[in-house]
């Protein structure tokens, strides 16, 4: 499932906004944004950028496009900026945001049973949504020159990890809206060096462990739609895949072992009490308090951590890149996509269309990068404000990991429509094993052998 | 608190309206009514508007689940997922998978083992509990509405709660324990503190409901039989064990069969805190149908394990219920 | 109270309940405590080390749920499904129990039907909730209030009547008999005798049924979406985001015990009663 990616960068001031917003999400009719009270952000994109382009945005004007989310900071960012949408093509939006856990329920039982609306939404489960006829191809709408204008969206601007995520057997079907990829948090007086490789990361993580600090804390609860994101990462560096090119579950690969005897290694003699249940939240919180030295997981997480308001020691935290095997590392890489959904009507696709069109446009992104941190272009990395708000120092390390990122072993898992079922297998076994009620062969065997009788 | 008293009750009305009922369970249902007396007929409308009574309940139940309970034994006999085009009718193949997976038997387990020592501890932590406090001079009402708050909290509430509480790392548990030397559990990471852990929040938040059983069912003891047994030289262990726990059978059954359905279907501990795991180590059967259902949009397997707890719920009231009118008959016959 | 014990001392019964007293008060308060406090304290300082047992209190997680509109719109949606369901259910229960009151002599009958009654409790949240919602769908009840009043309605009636079918039970026959044999109807009899008899079990009842429904949460998730959301649903709108909720979401949380906090104690007796069939008056 999904990995990540619920990070706020929020100031004090957006959350109050994100409260107002929710509160007009009940507003079935109205646009929302409620709480935006017109632009929000100073560096809002005037509607001029968008006349720019050579398309008629008040096509479907009168139109009323429903976008279901799950709670997250682009949408949080965009939500100020409906309003001057709704000014410039006349189509209203009615976001539904639901927090993540509800969201993750709510939107296959919606889908399955056959509705058009809504029109627009976010996807955890790409595979899944191809499989199950959820989505509609977006070549037609790339290719129509009345609806998109090629030169002026510029979608090769989008980083190339993520295009290659949106598109499987040959067709786009969804439209990256944010990028996150894995690199290592550590505390700088207790890690002086990035850690080269994964041997490296272990004895470091060793050196770091005392009884007051952990040395290393990652995620490894059972859930799906947490541990096999950053357990991930540890098997691509390996070498492995979670599903192999040719579309099998390669869970006990030896590559695969090695990744699972180091992930439950660095754990089980430098992890924290307790991490068998970790989630993100535990970790992120456990990294706050400074009782974690190293963290391996989400980008979306730098602002916080680098931020003394909300980290105690924001000072003395850096980023390093994924630790190497063999020279090379794969870091895992998430890309929040939305898609259209196919039961709706030819004209609300095309609106939503419109509306996929301008939420992932460069002025846009110019605008909401420096808040969310996950800015899916390379253009708007580009932009100061990025850097005053993480660090420069930061928002290089993190733009040249997505630049970077090979998308391909994290999309042959994501994309697989067994994806969600195999995960849990996944996250089972891992957390097994670093609770040490299964050893890293009989864990692996296991999630072998209960992938491959589905897959 | 007052107790009833064995004051016989007569039949006119007003006498009825004073407190202090007959003693209920003066036979196994259905012999307490008197024989008709032969000069009363029953009218028939009488009865049938008796009967029109029943109108409401029956109706309202059985149009609302008729339907969804035959829709779920229906996907439950497919193969039913928005993964693949169509459905087909696949007979109890979804039965079959699931009986000779080892997942499911898994799963089985850990939801009777959850039950069961759940339920029981909790029976007798109420007992203890409602004995002392029945015991009590002063004070014993507040001390209840005390007792009872953890019952009346919605249990998604206090669920983060308790993950912030049974954090192994800086949880308060840990914290307070650690203070006076007890050895501090990795409550929800470990295999073997999980699904106690749980155990321990179940127990926490549904111990009021019994206790509040428990302590009507105390109250309607009269004190002659203490006294009695005391002049006896009974010690105060053997009067709760030959005179109170028989006493109260009737009302320990209502409370196990009430506690059992729910704890069969425990479900928000468990995805919030433990996501069934660490690996599968509380993972219940309700649980297993969730995941099957939602997680993996297996909705054939899904509803067939859900419809399979329900049997075993069903067998486990039929049982417990037999229990009941037993009980009750054991309890008149003092 | 005690009469001359051979034993062991006097004191040592009262001393050891009141040291189990306190202790099980203790452990029923402090998970109470805490949920209050992380409500109160800043968030992030929620989960730091050592804990933070009660400094630098402020109410600014209040401040933010009760300025959430949607949180409060869920409150009332809450409110309006208990009322609702709870209305329902004690009404059905209460006239399912007088209607089985003369059946008492056909005992398979009465047992069968109050089985058949409680059974509707057993039913897995996924048994109901999946089925239910595919026909909701089609029948445009989804993510609607009268759609989820429907469907609470069903898991919590079979619980609530089996409670007013037993209350009756320990009516005793000769009262109701009498009634009938002055020649009233039945629903005379229902309205002088009956439902008054009944009715502190049945407030008893209401009681559960609030507390049920207030509480419901698995139908809730499934069945509504952001125009029928209820209280416990709507927590989940402060997960998701970073730690500075985990104040928020204690606040919401204790914002949601209140009512049924409230009900609870204003009822308490009649939960005794409704909880023992009205064997004993609370």
């Amino acid at each position: 499932m999904q990995p990540i990616s619920r990070r706020s960068f929020m100031t004090k001031s957006a959350l109050a906004g994100s409260a107002l917003a929710l509160g007009g999400v009940l507003d079935a009719c109205g646009s929302s944004g409620a709480g935006g009270g017109g632009s929000g952000s100073g560096s809002a994109p005037k509607n001029s950028a968008f006349a720019k382009a050579n398309i008629e945005w008040k096509r479907f004007a009168g139109t009323t496009i429903t976008f279901a989310a799950s709670a997250n900071p682009w949408v949080t960012a965009i939500q100020p900026e409906l309003p001057s949408f709704t000014q410039l093509t006349g189509i209203k939006i009615n976001v539904q945001t639901l927090g993540e856990n509800e969201f993750v329920t709510k939107l296959p039982l919606t889908l399955t049973s056959g509705s058009g609306s809504p029109q627009v939404f976010m996807v955890n489960q790409p595979g899944q949504a191809v499989a199950a006829h959820w989505v509609a191809p977006l070549d037609p709408f790339q290719s129509n020159s009345k609806l998109t204008d090629s030169s002026w969206y510029d979608y090769r601007d989008v980083f190339k990890g993520a295009r290659d995520f949106a598109t499987s057997g040959g067709t786009q079907w969804f439209m990256p809206i944010s990028a996150e990829v894995q690199v290592l948090y550590a505390r700088k007086d207790l890690v002086p060096n990035a850690p080269k490789t994964i041997s490296d990361l272990i004895a470091q993580a060793h050196k770091a462990n005392s009884s007051s600090i952990a040395g290393i804390g990652m995620r490894a609860s059972a859930d799906p739609s947490e541990t096999p994101w950053p357990y991930g990462g540890f098997v691509f560096t390996e070498g492995g895949y979670f599903i192999d090119p040719s579309g099998h579950p390669a869970l006990d690969s030896a590559a695969a072992v090695r990744a699972l005897t180091a992930y439950s290694e660095l754990l089980r003699s430098s992890g924290p009490k307790g991490v068998t249940s970790w989630g993100w939240l535990q970790a992120e919180q456990a990294f706050e308090q400074g009782q974690i030295a190293m963290w391996s997981d989400s980008t979306s997480f730098a602002s916080t951590l680098l931020d003394p308001s909300t980290a105690r020691d924001a000072k003395k935290t850096v980023i390093y890149p994924m630790p190497t095997v063999h020279g090379a590392a794969k870091p895992n890489v998430w890309y929040w996509t939305l898609g259209i959904n196919k039961k709706a009507s030819t004209k609300d696709q095309q609106a939503a269309w419109l509306f996929l069109q301008w939420a992932t446009s460069k002025p846009l992104y110019a605008a909401t990068a420096a808040q969310t941190g996950t800015a899916i272009r390379g253009s708007s990395w580009a932009s100061p404000s990025v850097s005053s708000k993480l660090g420069a120092a930061a928002a290089t390390a993190i733009h040249d990991a997505l630049a970077a990122a090979d998308s391909r072993p994290m999309s042959l898992a994501w994309n697989n429509p067994k994806w969600s079922q195999i995960a849990s297998y996944v996250a089972q076994g891992v957390s097994a094993t670093v609770a040490g009620s299964s050893s890293v062969k009989s864990a692996a065997s296991t999630m072998q052998s209960k992938a491959s009788a589905i897959a | 608190m007052t107790s009833t008293r064995n004051a016989a009750a007569s039949p006119s009305r007003p006498a009825l309206r004073q407190r202090g009922w007959r003693k209920r369970g003066s036979g196994p249902a259905g012999t307490d009514a008197r024989q008709g007396s032969p000069t009363r007929q029953p009218v028939d409308y009488q009865r049938r508007a008796r009967r029109g009574f029943l109108l409401p309940l029956t109706l309202v139940l059985g149009v609302v689940t008729i339907a969804p309970f035959l829709y779920a034994v229906w996907l439950s006999l497919t193969d039913a997922s928005p993964l693949q085009h169509g459905t087909h009718f696949t007979g109890i193949k979804n039965y079959e998978t699931l009986v000779t997976s080892s997942s499911f038997w898994q799963a089985a387990l850990t939801t009777i083992i959850f039950t069961v020592v759940a339920v029981a501890v909790e029976l007798t932590l109420a007992i203890l509990v409602g004995y002392a406090l029945h015991r009590l001079r002063r004070g014993g009402s507040a001390l209840r509405t005390l007792f009872i708050l953890p019952m009346a909290a919605a249990p998604i509430a206090v669920m983060y709660d308790w993950q912030l509480i049974f954090n192994a790392l800086s949880g308060v548990a840990n914290y307070l324990l650690g203070k006076v030397g007890l050895p501090q559990p990795d409550w929800l990471g470990s295999a073997h503190m999980a699904l106690p852990s749980l155990m321990i929040i179940d127990i926490w938040q549904w111990t009021p409901f019994i206790l509040v059983i428990i302590v009507g069912g105390l109250s309607s003891i009269p004190d002659e039989i203490y006294e009695a047994a005391q002049v006896d030289g009974a010690s105060a262990l053997q009067q709760m064990w030959r005179i109170t726990v028989p006493l109260l059978r009737p009302y320990i059954m209502v409370a196990c069969l009430f506690r059992v359905i729910d704890a069969l279907k425990t479900f928000d501990s468990i995805q919030v805190l433990t996501s069934g795991g660490p690996g599968t180590a509380t993972t219940t059967l309700n649980y297993y149908s969730f995941q099957q259902a939602i997680n993996n949009l297996q909705f054939g397997p899904g509803t067939a394990t859900a419809l399979i707890l329900l049997v075993i719920a069903l067998l486990l009231t039929k049982f417990l219920l037999g229990r009941l009118e037993k009980s009750r008959g054991q309890a008149v016959a003092r | 109270m005690k009469s001359v014990r051979t034993r062991s001392p006097r004191w040592t019964g009262p001393f050891l309940r009141w040291i189990g007293l306190g202790v099980y008060t203790l452990w029923v308060i402090f998970p109470l405590y805490w949920l209050i406090r992380t409500s109160l304290v800043p968030s992030v300082d929620a989960n730091s080390l050592p804990p933070d047992w009660f400094s630098h209190l402020g109410i600014s997680s209040y401040q933010a749920v009760f300025s959430s509109g949607a949180f409060l719109t869920a409150l009332l949606h809450s409110l309006i499904v208990s009322a609702c369901v709870t209305a329902v259910a004690v009404l059905c229960g209460t006239f399912a129990g007088f209607g089985l009151t003369h059946l008492r002599r056909n005992v398979r009958v009465t047992g069968n039907y109050e089985f058949w009654v409680l059974s509707s409790r057993m039913a897995p949240p996924i048994a109901v909730a999946l089925p239910l919602y595919f026909i909701y769908v089609k029948i445009h009840l989804e993510d609607t209030l009268l759609g989820l009043i429907i469907a609470q309605t069903a898991t919590v009636v079979g619980i609530i009547s089996w409670i007013m079918i037993e209350t009756f039970r320990s009516i005793p026959a000769e009262v109701l008999e009498a009634a009938e044999a002055d020649g009233c109807s039945s629903w005379r009899a229902f309205r002088t005798i009956g439902w008054p008899l009944a009715r502190p079990g049945a407030v008893g009842a209401a009681t559960i049924a609030f507390l049920l429904s207030w509480n419901e949460f698995f139908l809730a998730l499934v069945l509504t979406n952001t125009a029928a959301r209820t209280g416990p649903v709507a927590l989940y709108q402060f997960i998701g985001y970073e730690s500075l909720n985990l104040g928020q979401l204690a606040a919401a949380s204790c914002v949601i015990l209140i009512p049924t906090v409230i009900v609870v104690g204003l009822f308490q007796r009649q939960l005794v009663s409704g909880l023992t069939f009205g064997a004993v008056k609370g």
